[in-house]
């Protein structure tokens, strides 16, 4: 894995700089764009630059963070083929901003990176998990589990079999 | 409960046959010794059984922050109040719902041709809750079995199909009864107390949503949320990623976001927070609204999420009854902490007979009452001061008491909506004497735009006339929302600098609060600070 901006000099570089690093892409949601409830997370906003085979991960950090770990994993056949968790026992102060370079093998059709951020965020254990896709879908990979039936109710509904079905 | 459950193999073939009977009708039953070539035929047939789903307790403990999806202590619990059909083809013959003990009965009369089959929805009747799939056409979650008309017992069970290391997909049917089951305890809770006419509510789940923005319609929703623009709530599905559907602390916090929005009020800007975030007060009441009311439903203190790091099924969380030790979770408490706000409100119900501040114990009733009361109606915001004022007008309710808990976490004596008695709350409204009006707001950048420092109020009283509110900054983003008849009355952010302008109609000397927010994003003071002005015709 070439990781841009390993764990401890990441961590490092962000406690000497109380702004290591402010990103100039940062989204500026509006409350109308946002005004969605979002369960509680992990302050660190999570971005990724996808290719084919690779993924430059950018992380920044919304408030101070410590004991922080990062784990890259791939699920729908993805395999990731740099270091499962490039960052580990690091510290970073808020606006801290790390990049990390993860490449993968990616699954047939489409697959998805997943990128789990835990950490103490000012006391609180706290974590944030963002996935990012890969690909297109197979043919297969668009049905979907099931069939939809609509009844002569008009509503459309998904059955699964009860598992004491005989 | 006399639920007999049988072996899951074959369950991937049986769904397979289910759907396709399902699908085409008529199908063909040759094999069956209850029928003939020509369809069913006969009497009516009373059936009745017991529907079930499998419940895994999400589990963490604060102490030594490990824990996981219990699923060695999954149990199974009745689906109450569910829609039960009895379906022949793609007719539905009869259909019912489920009691408190997820009981059912049914009569029908099983005529011509076409499969027979029982099925149990993710679907409460009252209150109107269903979960569907928002990957697959909105179709509501279900799971059943073909029947014949000999049958008159057919016990029905969503397992949760984890096999040890993963799910087995054919098998994950629990996942939409436990989102049901979990919203019916948090809306009978209010039920139980009070008389309750909870409108609809959709839910949207899939194995397929991810903690990925894009299209709702593939799986990419964000993340597990209450919708404001849809009214809709949406959680997440994704094995190997993050899954919420046994988290009810989350299932129970958006429901009670889905409360606020329709039976209360909700002013909160959204957006991302969490604790030790210095919020702004409308959002730091909602979030942590939120996670009392799933500590004081469900009931259990301890807010658990699960996700997955890599391979492993994790959680986190924390404790409405104390701050971990010996570093704070909530460093900078008052009316701007959502988890100041979380503890608060979960000890204005608690018995709290171990915490010397804590001598009120309030029950669910009376804090339904002041949020579809004075908390929807307030002139104010929806902040932690509208909802202790309108709290102490309730009968049996002691001032007293209750601002000794509110002195425990850094909050004044509250006497207002507007937050009087704490300096701090008090200091968001800025009271607009007359018309025309203009002055600097003290912004400060470097923080999201629902934090307190990029948040200001302002106190206008209505002329009767059109009245025309500006915002102002010439190179720095911001926006203006106005307030009045409780409800949010326009709202402007539509370009990065320059005017933000909303015009209204107003009544004679009626409040109305402008919030003037930010969104610069380096630190420090806006340079030179953004501007407000309010005219009237």
């Amino acid at each position: 894995m070439n990781i841009k901006a390993i764990a401890a000099l990441s961590g490092l570089l962000a406690l000497t700089a109380p702004v290591a690093c402010t990103s100039q892409s940062k989204s500026n949601a509006t409350p109308t764009d946002s005004a969605d409830t979002q369960k509680t997370a992990a302050p660190v906003k999570v971005d990724a630059r996808v290719g084919e085979d690779q993924a430059r991960v950018t992380l920044r950090f919304d408030a101070p963070a410590t004991e922080v770990q990062v784990s890259i994993s791939g699920v729908d056949g993805l395999e990731v083929k740099s270091a499962a968790t490039p960052v580990a026992g690091a510290s970073f102060v808020q606006d801290a901003v790390s990049e990390l370079d993860v490449s993968f093998t990616p699954g047939e059709g489409q697959s998805l990176l997943v990128v789990t951020v835990t950490g103490i965020f000012r006391g609180t254990h706290l974590s944030k998990v963002s996935s990012f896709t890969i690909g297109t879908p197979t043919a297969e990979q668009q049905k979907t589990l099931g069939t939809v039936v609509t009844g002569d109710d008009g509503q459309p509904i998904k059955v699964l079999p009860s598992s004491n079905a005989e | 409960m006399d639920v007999t459950r049988s072996s899951t193999r074959g369950l991937a073939r049986r769904a397979l046959a289910l759907a396709f009977t399902l699908a085409l009708a008529p199908a063909c039953f040759g094999d069956d010794d209850d029928e003939d070539d020509g369809g069913w035929t006969g009497d009516p047939v009373t059936l009745s059984g017991t529907v079930t789903y499998d419940f895994v307790p999400a589990v963490y403990s604060p102490s030594t922050r490990r824990g996981t999806l219990d699923f060695a202590n999954a149990s199974a619990r009745p689906l109450r109040n569910a829609v039960v059909q009895v379906r022949q083809g793609t007719r539905v013959l009869a259909d019912g719902t489920t009691n408190e003990q997820g009981r059912y009965t049914l009569t029908y009369r099983p005529s011509g041709t076409g499969t027979l089959s029982v099925v149990a929805l993710a679907k409460t009747a009252t209150p109107p809750i269903q979960v569907e799939d928002n990957t697959a056409n909105n179709a509501i979650w279900g799971g059943g079995d073909n029947i014949t008309p000999s049958v008159t017992t057919k016990n029905l069970h969503a397992a949760h199909g984890w096999s040890g290391s993963g799910y087995t997909a054919s098998q994950r049917a629990a996942a939409p009864f436990a989102i049901l089951d979990t919203m019916y305890t948090a809306a009978r809770a209010f039920m139980d107390v009070r008389p309750v006419d909870f409108p609809q509510l959709k839910v949207n789940w899939s194995p397929k949503n991810v903690p990925q923005s894009g299209n709702k319609a593939v799986g990419q929703i964000g993340t597990s949320h209450y919708s404001f623009s849809e009214n809709e709530i949406y959680v997440l599905g994704r094995e190997g990623v993050d899954t919420d559907e046994f988290d009810a602390h989350v299932i129970v916090h958006e429901w009670g976001h889905f409360f606020e929005a329709n039976l209360s009020r909700a002013d909160s800007p959204g957006g991302p927070h969490s604790s030790g975030d210095i919020l702004d007060p409308r959002i730091a009441f909602g979030e942590g609204y939120g996670n009392a009311l799933a500590s004081i439903i469900l009931p259990e203190p301890i807010y658990v999420d699960s996700l997955w790091s890599g391979s492993s099924l994790v959680t986190f969380g924390f404790d409405a009854e104390s701050e971990p030790t010996p570093t704070t979770d909530d460093p900078s408490r008052g009316a701007f902490s959502e988890m100041s706000v979380f503890r608060l409100l979960y000890d204005l119900h608690d018995s709290g007979t171990n915490e010397p501040f804590d001598r009120v114990s309030y029950d669910i009733g009376i804090l339904y009452d002041v949020l579809v009361g004075p908390q929807k109606s307030t002139p104010a915001v929806t902040t932690i001061g509208s909802f202790i004022n309108g709290l102490k007008a309730q009968p049996g309710v002691n001032a007293a008491d209750v601002d000794a808990l509110l002195a425990f976490y850094n909050i004044g004596s509250i006497t207002s909506d507007w937050g009087d008695g704490d300096a701090q709350l008090r200091g968001m409204y800025t009271n607009v004497t007359s018309t025309p009006y203009a002055a600097s707001v003290p912004l400060r950048g470097g923080n999201d735009f629902n934090k307190r420092e990029q948040n200001q109020y302002f106190v206008f009283t209505g002329t009767g006339r059109t009245m025309t509110i500006t915002a102002t900054h010439m190179k720095e983003d911001v926006g203006v929302q106005v307030y009045g008849e409780g409800r949010l009355l326009a709202y402007s952010d539509a370009s990065y600098a320059g005017d933000e302008r909303v015009t209204i109609t107003t009544r004679a000397d009626a409040p109305y609060v402008a919030v003037v927010f930010g969104f610069k994003e380096t630190i420090g003071a806006y340079s030179p600070l953004p501007t407000l002005s309010i005219t009237s015709e």
